[in-house]
């Protein structure tokens, strides 16, 4: 490669890099802006030789630069909320901004609903940034009201169906507004689980919304079983649907002890399912029942049961977590081990 | 147990039943990347059976080069530069590479900028004290670990700070006017309990129980009450409860299975949260739950399982983030494709040390030092701070 055609290289290459700055900056420096004049920058590092320190771009520097000035001086005004804007543009990260802004904010007694649509363009870019969110519900609290966060929230998801952040606030809404209508958010996110019934962050909405926000009765007890175990045909070895089950047996304090549950186990197994979630539950609920029984009950056969069950866990169906199952077994058989019928005792694994 | 070279036995692929959704074709999508890793390694391994090796200098080279400076994608992390020291540090440490005296000095300086005029320490020089980077800043100066470095921290100043920041509920927002989740609880314990604050004063009043009521039916801790068990929550909560002395308000059988059941069949590394991704980071946060976990039930246990291996798949784990996470120009990142960061080295390293010092471990196969489960700084620098903080008066 000759001199020249290098050097065309690193020039055009130094043009692709500006020309990319140039749309994300969308705007003058501050420096550069008649408004801030009076302002004197004050940098990140004064005197000392900063360590692991960032190669902040130029517009990076030169907005916070100012908004460091600003913030000092407890400036509460137009064009400093102006400047939040334009950092928060460039890291939407920096919790001090934010309040700040909150503060000016609050001074100017600023138009909430206006504020209100900001964040709401703010947070797709952020999605994943803690304080967007934080913001969000701030402005909330102060209108007072749900306005269309509900769905915005839906339309975030849409995107992501398990953002952290967007679930939060959605519990938080209905939390802080006292939401009442529980039948069309269980219909929202049983539209949520018709969309992936993986989805573990709607598998726990459902949970909230069951026993947070709505009472929690024999009918309501009766439909959740139902429905859970409708989906739990649907992919056996669906770990969100069965914790969701064991979630709502447990609700009802009768341990994992259910008629319709139970007929689900033996279809599934006795068709030759193997999935570790089923024999999972199968050994608890068989280990519970061990728990339970009295002294004198004959449980020699359930013993037997449960101890083949933490076997084959360990050593062909779940064997990523074979010292788990070898631990709950040898702690299962020092309890019970001695109450299996004399004659079958040597067949069972230690 | 047999010999499984590369747990080519082992390795269960996800099996969709049929039944395809967003998560598991996601899932498959993932588990072909790293199958074809896997596979690599076994072509490796036939011409090197020490594979899969940790290139120690390789990531030393890296995170000495990211202490001289980092690149301008880190703007994102302006207000967690604590956060990078204490990354870049600890995963030095981790390695078994000493800081300068120069640079110690230097990082010490740097963190005292970071301290705020009334208590607590900030995202950088001029922001506002936020619980998350006075974590990172007390760490960092830990495994620094010279009295410049313990000198930085004002005590005093620092407990006015948590009580700016505790709600009556007994949890805490991140700062004021931020966001209130279960990281406030724990960084503010981990810090008392480092610089010797009084762990019993009114500043933790009610925060077990807040805490406790984190934990979800799955087993895990969410956020805050009602929020998705999580395995960085998980870490948060139940480290929290036993600073607290308080695990019995917790069902720790319900919290096993959860945590066991974060790692996955193929990949052997651990996934955040049920039917999510694996992400290397989670080897700390999961895998940090273990210790704590085993220590409380060999109390009552009547086996020795427990005393002698970790309850998740050790071998499994490591070669997960040495052949997933482990990247060739040095660094670690979240899965594979994906570039490198501080914040993975840091934790896959850390969940590499918890995994190779499973309590019957021979020797340190690799040249890594210990951690601390919980409270995360390597354990002859805890016990340097320690010695240093409780040789003061404790703050009430």
């Amino acid at each position: 490669m000759s001199a020249a055609t290098e050097m065309d290289d690193k020039v055009s290459g130094l043009r692709d890099h500006s020309s990319t700055e140039d749309l994300s900056e969308e705007s003058v420096l501050i420096r550069d802006c008649p408004e801030f004049r009076d302002v004197e920058p004050t940098p990140q590092f004064e005197g000392h030789a900063p360590v692991a320190s960032i190669a902040y771009s130029e517009s990076f520097k030169d907005a916070h630069d100012y908004l460091r000035s600003l913030l000092k001086m407890g400036e509460l005004s137009e064009r400093a909320l102006k400047l939040t804007e334009i950092a928060l543009n460039i890291n939407a990260a920096n919790y001090t901004t934010w309040k700040y802004r909150r503060d000016i904010l609050r001074h100017l007694g600023t138009n909430t609903l206006e504020e209100y649509d900001y964040i709401k363009m703010m947070i797709p870019d952020n999605a994943k940034t803690y304080q967007v969110w934080h913001h969000c519900q701030k402005i909330l609290e102060w209108i007072g009201e749900p306005m269309d966060i509900l769905e915005f929230i839906e339309e975030v998801l849409k995107q992501d169906s398990k953002n952290y952040h967007a679930w939060q606030l959605r519990q938080w809404v209905l939390l802080h507004f006292k939401f009442s209508g529980t039948a069309e958010e269980i219909a929202f996110v049983s539209k949520m689980i018709e969309d992936d019934v993986r989805n573990n962050s709607a598998w726990n909405h459902r949970y909230f919304v069951i026993h947070t926000l709505s009472e929690f009765t024999d009918a309501v007890f009766s439909a959740e079983i139902d429905y859970t175990i409708s989906k739990i045909k649907l992919a056996t070895n669906n770990e969100s649907a069965w914790n969701y089950l064991r979630g709502t047996l447990a609700q009802k304090g009768q341990g994992l002890t259910h008629t319709e549950v139970e007929k689900l186990t033996e279809l599934l197994y006795s068709r030759g399912c193997r999935s570790p979630q089923v024999l999972m539950f199968m050994a608890d609920k068989l280990r519970e029942d061990c728990e339970k029984a009295d002294a004198s009950d004959d449980i020699g056969e359930k013993v037997r049961l449960c101890s083949e069950l933490y076997e084959v866990l360990a050593n062909k169906w779940d064997k990523i977590r074979c010292r788990y199952w070898t631990y709950l077994s040898q702690e299962f058989s020092a309890e019970f081990g001695s109450r299996i019928g004399s004659n079958e005792k040597t067949e069972v694994a230690s | 147990m047999e010999h499984d070279f590369g747990l080519a036995l082992l390795r269960t692929r996800f099996n969709d039943e049929g039944f395809p959704t967003k998560t598991s074709e996601e899932q498959e999508e993932v588990e072909e990347r790293v199958r074809h890793l896997y596979q690599l390694f076994h072509l490796a391994m036939e011409v090197d059976p020490e594979e899969p090796k940790l290139d120690a200098q390789k990531h030393i080279l890296f995170l000495r080069k990211y202490l001289r400076g980092l690149p301008s994608k880190y703007e994102c992390l302006d207000a967690s530069q604590p956060w990078l020291l204490y990354w870049i540090c600890h995963s030095l440490t981790i390695l078994r590479e000493e800081l300068t005296p120069k640079e110690k000095s230097e990082v010490a300086q740097y963190l005292a900028l970071c301290q705020c005029p009334d208590g607590g320490f900030a995202g950088g020089p001029g922001q506002n004290a936020h619980l998350a980077p006075t974590y990172a800043a007390v760490l960092a100066l830990c495994t620094v670990g010279t009295e410049e470095a313990y000198k930085v921290i004002d005590r005093e100043k620092l407990a006015q700070f948590l009580r700016k920041v505790r709600l009556p509920s007994g949890s805490f927002v991140m700062n004021v006017d931020g966001e209130e989740d279960i990281r406030g609880a724990f960084c503010a314990l981990i810090v008392a309990r480092l610089i010797n604050l009084s762990l019993s004063s009114d500043i933790f009043c009610n925060t077990a129980h807040w805490v406790s009521q984190c934990q979800t039916y799955e087993g895990g801790f969410g956020g805050k009450p009602g929020l998705e068990a999580h395995g960085g929550y998980t870490l948060c909560g139940f480290a929290s409860l036993a600073l607290l002395n308080a695990i019995h308000l917790c069902d720790i059988n319900a919290l096993l299975r959860w945590a066991v059941m974060r790692q996955m069949s193929f990949e052997g590394g651990f996934q955040g949260r049920t039917n999510k991704l694996f992400d290397g980071c989670y080897s700390f946060w999961v895998g940090g739950i273990f210790p704590l976990i085993q220590k409380f039930l060999s109390k009552k246990a009547t086996n020795s399982i427990l005393d002698e291996h970790w309850l998740f798949h050790s071998q499994a784990l490591q070669e997960c983030i040495l052949i997933c996470c482990q990247t060739s120009k040095g660094g670690f990142c979240d899965k594979p494709k994906v570039p490198a960061d501080v914040y993975h080295t840091c934790n896959t390293l850390c969940g590499l040390s918890l995994a190779q010092y499973e309590p019957l471990s021979e020797s340190a196969e690799y040249p890594i030092a210990q951690i601390h489960p919980f409270i995360n700084l390597e354990v002859s620098r805890l016990r340097n701070a320690l010695e240093y903080f409780y040789a003061l008066p404790q703050v009430a």
